[in-house]
This record gives C-alpha cells, structure tokens and sequence, in this order.
C-alpha cells in the first residue's frame, strides 16, 4: 500500500496511538531517569502532555491537516508537564507553523516541518545539553532530509523512526551522567516511543480504521486516571455563563471573531476555519455574544450553562474550619489516612506527583476554611507551598518529606484548635519519625561504599540509600540497624502491593525477633514500587 | 557567608555567590528560560562587557536563618510559563541541595521579560 498524503484525519489517528503506546511504554521511560531510585517521571510527563495534544486534536471541528496539527500544539502547551512536556509543545508548535493552512501534507511538507519543529524548539533553550530529546529531535530531522522526495508516506516515516532509534542510542555516549549509568535519555525515548506508535498507525492502516479515536482516547483516561480529582473548582466567579456554539458562514476569521468577543468576558477561545467556528466563552451577557456572531453567520449548537449554579450544588456541604488534604498512593495507606481524619486524598507521591493545580483542586474541594496539607513526599512539598498563592483559602503545609512522617503529623492532628496550633504540632511530630523504606535498584550504581546492582533491593533511611543487596529481609534488617531503634521504640511496618501476606508476616517476626525491646506492627499499605515503608518513633 | 556543614576538622561554609552561581548554572539547563534578567546596574554594565556572569539574576537570602533562593528570569514566548517556572524552581532546589548539601526553604520566580523570537508579520524589529 502506498500513501502520497497524509490528512487531518490520518494525523488524529497517528496522535491518538502515539499517546497510546507512549502510555504503555512511559514506566519504562521513567525508569531510565538517572538516578537508582525509580521516581523519576519523563515519561508521565511526556505522556500527560501528549495526551492534552491528542484530546484537544480529535476535539477540534476543524479538518484539515494544518488545524489538526495546530490543535495538537495548543492541546501540548496547556497540558504541557515538566521539561519534556514543555519540549514536546514547542516540537508541535514548530510542526504546526510549518504545515499552517496545508489541507494535506507530502513527505517533502512534513521533512521540512521536522526541521522547524528541531529550530523552534532549540530556541527556548540557553544552554541546549546534547545528548538529549533536543538532540534526539534535531538530528531526525537532518536525517528526514535525506527522504523527503519519497513518494509514499509510509516508507518516509519508517525510515525516519530508524534514524531516530539510532541517534537515541548514540546519546548514550554524548552525556556522562547517561555513559555513566548507561542508559539513553529519557525525553529521547518517550520521543522515540511516541513515534514508533504513530508510525505503526501508519502500516497497520486497515486493521485500525475502524476503532475511532475518541474510543481510544477514552480507555485511555479509564486505564490510567491522573492525580487529577473530579469536581467542580469553587470560588468566586466573574462571569457566570458559560457560553458554546459553533458559527457557520462565509470567510470568517478567528482573529476577527476573538477580537470582538473580548469585551464580554474570560476564557475566550475562538477557533476553527473559514467556514465553521467554534466559540468558547465565559460571559455574564449571553445575548450579547450570540448578537455579534449573528452578524457573521449561522448560529448552531448554542450551550449555555450557568456556572455558579453549578457550583452552589457542588459547594453545598457544611463548612468547618479545619481540614487536611493529603498525597498518598496505595489503597491500604489511603484507608488508613482516611481513617486518622483527612478529608480528601490525592494518589500520587512516589510514580507521580500531583501539580499544584491538583493540590488546588483539591483544596478547594475540601469543605473547610483553612486546609493543611500534608505532601508526603520532599518533591511534593514544592508544589504544595505554591497552592496557597492561589487559592483564596487559607493553607498551612505541614512539610511532611515520607508517608509515616504524614501518619505521625496526623497522630497530632486535633481538628478542636486552630490552624496554627495544629501546625506546630503536627510538624513537631512529624519531625521526630524516622523512615526507612525499601524498593529495587531500577540499574546499577554507585553509591559511596556501597555498589548496586540493577535489580537489588536498596534500603533509604530518612530518604538516603543506606543498604542494598539481593535479599530484601536482609537488606530491611541492616536498614533498621543502620537507623538503630532503641528500647520503647514503636515501629510499624506498612507492606506494599507486590507483597503477599505471609511474606510479610514473616518479615514481622523476623523483625521482631531482632529487635525484641521494639513494639513492632504490621499494616497492609497497598503502595507501588515499595516494598516496605517503615516508621520508627 | 552561608554556614554549610560541619566535620571533625572544622566547618565548610559557602559565600551567598557560590549559592547563586550554583542556582544560576541550574537555572539557565532549563528548558524555556532564554536568559537571566541582572539585578542591578553594575550586572547590567557586566553584561554590557561581556563578561561571564553565571549568577547573573540570582539573589540568595537568609530568612529566619533558612536560605532563600530568587531568580529574576527571561522566558520564550509561546512555552508554558507555569510549567517552565515550575521547572526551574525544582531543578535550583535539586542542585543546590545535592551540589553545596545545603536545605534550600524556598525558591522565588520572577518572570522579567518575555522573548519573543518568531511572531511572523512585523516588519521590522525581531
């Protein structure tokens, strides 16, 4: 089969499987984040930010090659998470300003849009680092050259996905941290997988025109669900009807549409083609929106809904004034902060960290006037200091760095004194935990004294690695030595989901056993990629 | 002069331009920051000279005895701001701590100036 073209509507199908295989592949890319323990999140990242591309690509009205790729890089740029994230949205960016206004594009348009995807994106950068998802992206793209008068689509893109698997392996060698632990960069590969996705859209051809887009994307958001919560965002609202509909015509500009619309409210988004236009805009004077487009066309699909009512029945619950939200991940965990008082739970920590803008979600979700949050993680923290610029609630951030310090701020949680008080002594309490926590080497390294081998059991106290090798008791047993309990010492044992029961029961005793002078108990957390995590106090 | 740790043969303490030169380096590996905006008028008359100035736009503080990082930064248009911001803020936090081993409290952002280098039409300028 040969393909001369490529459209619109091939390019939705492409994106959509390239977010889709980048889904299945993205733990194997943040695995390859240069450092023993596995939580980095390029992948995640690149996968979130991908996947904002390709929803906002199915969901746009507009046909055209030229509009669906220009839906991708606006869908990247408001989705865009992390480094990579924000790479990939100036990538699409490029693409979309070099395939502007094409209907369809030839293998020559889309060598020449590559090549202003690599320029775009080496312009926001100071110091590009080679070796990197600039390098990846860059040298592909003088590779595509070569292919460019290809006459089939196809055989342009296979060869321009082999070109890119080859420079992904050579940047092994142009970063030492990478040569080091021998691995190739991540943002490389979450690139690299994404294409291979699309590329095999392409050859697959006929087995997949039947399964739609939107169908793919929906399992897709089913199978792995964000730290994201659901729920209407409360607070004041300016402008209180959200108004929608679709203006058909002759000529019309966007720009022109946009411009005119401006005075009447926020969130003003104006897109499509000449002859259909999609109008999004929060406004308190419907009328007055759906008056001007009549000027310029038919009106069809009108949607207006009051947004404030729609948040007075969401804001419906009584309000007190104190409540805790906290990140945690793993079920038995979540049962138990739920059960010591927080009132609202974001999964996250370890695999992914919430944004700030779940955090804010969230905190605006709990019915309390002032929240405490309790991060639960030393990169969460971050995140959560910055919630209180937003939002209009008052926040305290009990800056918990591990899951026990979290239990133990919550032992002192006492939901009868204010917001301050509970912060002295939550933070108080926290402080006096210790936390060991055991995981797997995802490679080998270096650490010290100590040597690693990819796949051995590390043990981190209070966050540094302190132990490692191919038994996990052994390893736990050194851990807690190297922490050293002392006599009176309560120490709780909370085991992971890739821990059976008996297994941890024998742990306990084998615990308790070396350390008879410890109160010593055993809890189901359910977490990801740990083990055990542990508290001594 | 910012105290760092503690061994057996004395204390290890860093000047607030270690910090920030650190701070800056990580800083500007950030993807989306196009540059560092100069705090005052003797970095301004620095950059005019042409001189390598790597903790350019970075003030380092103590509050409350705890260190406080600001950075006074130039950012692409057409990135994501919030993300970028985001970005820099943890990778400063990152290096500071596992380069110098010191507790970094907060990292403050401030956006400077936009560059715009391909909005396509004006007929002269960039």
């Amino acid at each position: 089969m040969k393909l001369e073209k490529i459209s619109g509507n091939d390019f939705e199908k492409l994106i959509v499987h390239a977010a889709k295989m980048l889904n299945s592949e993205k733990k194997a890319v943040d695995a390859l984040n240069v450092f023993p323990v596995p939580d980095g999140d390029t992948g995640t990242n690149l996968y979130m930010t991908l996947l904002a591309a390709a929803e906002e690509t199915v969901k746009t009205d507009a046909t055209s090659l030229g509009a669906k790729v220009e839906a991708a890089a606006r869908g990247s740029l408001m989705g865009a998470r992390g480094n990579s994230g924000v790479i990939l949205s100036q990538l699409f960016r490029g693409f979309a300003r070099a395939l502007a206004g094409l209907e369809t594009a030839t293998p020559r348009d889309l060598a020449l849009a590559l090549e202003e995807a690599a320029k775009t994106a080496y312009k926001a950068v100071l110091r590009p680092v080679e070796g990197t998802m600039l390098t990846v992206a860059r040298e592909t793209a003088r590779m595509a050259r070569q292919d460019a008068f290809n006459e089939d689509v196809i055989g342009f893109s296979c060869s321009v996905l082999a070109h890119a698997e080859d420079i992904l392996q050579q940047t092994t060698d142009m970063l030492p941290a990478l040569r080091e632990a021998g691995v190739v960069d991540a943002g490389g590969a979450g690139l690299v997988v994404a294409a291979r996705g699309a590329v095999e859209a392409l050859t697959n051809w006929q087995k997949l025109g039947e399964v739609s887009p939107e169908d793919l994307l929906q399992e897709d958001r089913n199978g792995t669900a964000p730290a994201a919560i659901q729920g209407i965002v409360r607070g004041t609202i300016e402008f209180r009807y959200c108004t929608e509909f679709l203006v058909i015509g002759e000529d019309l500009s966007t720009e022109e549409i946009q411009a005119s619309l401006m005075e009447y409210g926020d969130s003003l988004l104006v897109v499509g083609n000449d002859s259909t236009v999609k109008v999004h805009i929060h406004s308190n004077n419907p009328g007055l929106v759906l008056e001007e487009c009549l000027k310029r066309g038919a009106l069809t699909k009108v949607q207006i809904n009051n947004m404030e009512e729609q948040n007075r029945q969401a804001a419906q619950k009584p309000v007190k004034p104190l409540g805790v939200v906290a990140v945690v991940s793993g079920d038995g965990l979540v049962d138990i902060f739920t059960s010591l008082g927080v009132d609202l739970v974001i999964e996250g920590g370890q695999t992914m960290n919430p944004s700030t803008e779940d955090l804010v979600r969230a905190v605006d979700n709990v019915p309390a006037e002032t929240v405490l949050i309790l991060p639960n993680n030393g990169n969460v923290i971050f995140s959560a200091r910055q919630v209180k610029e937003v939002t209009a609630k008052g926040v305290e951030v009990i800056p918990t760095r591990s899951i026990p310090q979290g239990l133990g701020a919550m032992l002192a949680y006492d939901p009868q004194n204010g917001a301050s008080a509970n912060h002295e002594a939550m933070k108080a309490a926290a402080e006096a935990i210790h936390t060991a926590e055991l995981t797997y080497a995802v490679r080998s390294s270096q650490i010290g004294d100590l040597s690693i081998e990819a796949g051995d059991f590390i043990g981190l106290a209070d966050g540094d690695i302190c132990a490692a090798g191919p038994s996990l008791t052994e390893v736990g047993l050194e851990l807690l030595s190297t922490i050293g309990p002392e006599e009176g010492d309560v120490l709780t044992i909370y085991y992971g989901q890739d821990i059976e029961e008996e297994q941890a029961q024998a742990f306990l005793k084998t615990v308790r056993d070396r350390f008879p002078d410890c109160e010593v108990e055993l809890y189901y957390g359910g977490q990801p990629l740990y083990y055990y995590i542990m508290s001594i106090e | 002069m910012v105290k760092g740790f503690e061994t057996q043969l004395g204390t290890v303490n860093f000047t607030e331009e270690v910090i920030a030169t650190i701070a800056g380096i990580a800083a500007t590996e950030c993807y989306g920051l196009v540059g560092m905006a100069p705090r005052s008028m003797q970095e301004g008359l620095a950059e005019l000279l042409n001189k390598e100035n790597f903790s350019r736009g970075v003030d380092v503080k103590l509050e409350n005895g705890k260190l406080v990082i600001g950075l006074h930064i130039v950012v692409e248009y057409g990135t994501r701001i919030a993300t970028v911001a985001d970005n820099v803020m943890g990778k400063v936090k990152y290096s500071v701590e596992h380069l110098l081993g010191l507790e970094v409290d907060r990292v403050h952002i401030n956006v400077q100036g936009v560059r715009v280098s391909d909005i396509k039409a004006p007929a002269k300028g960039h």
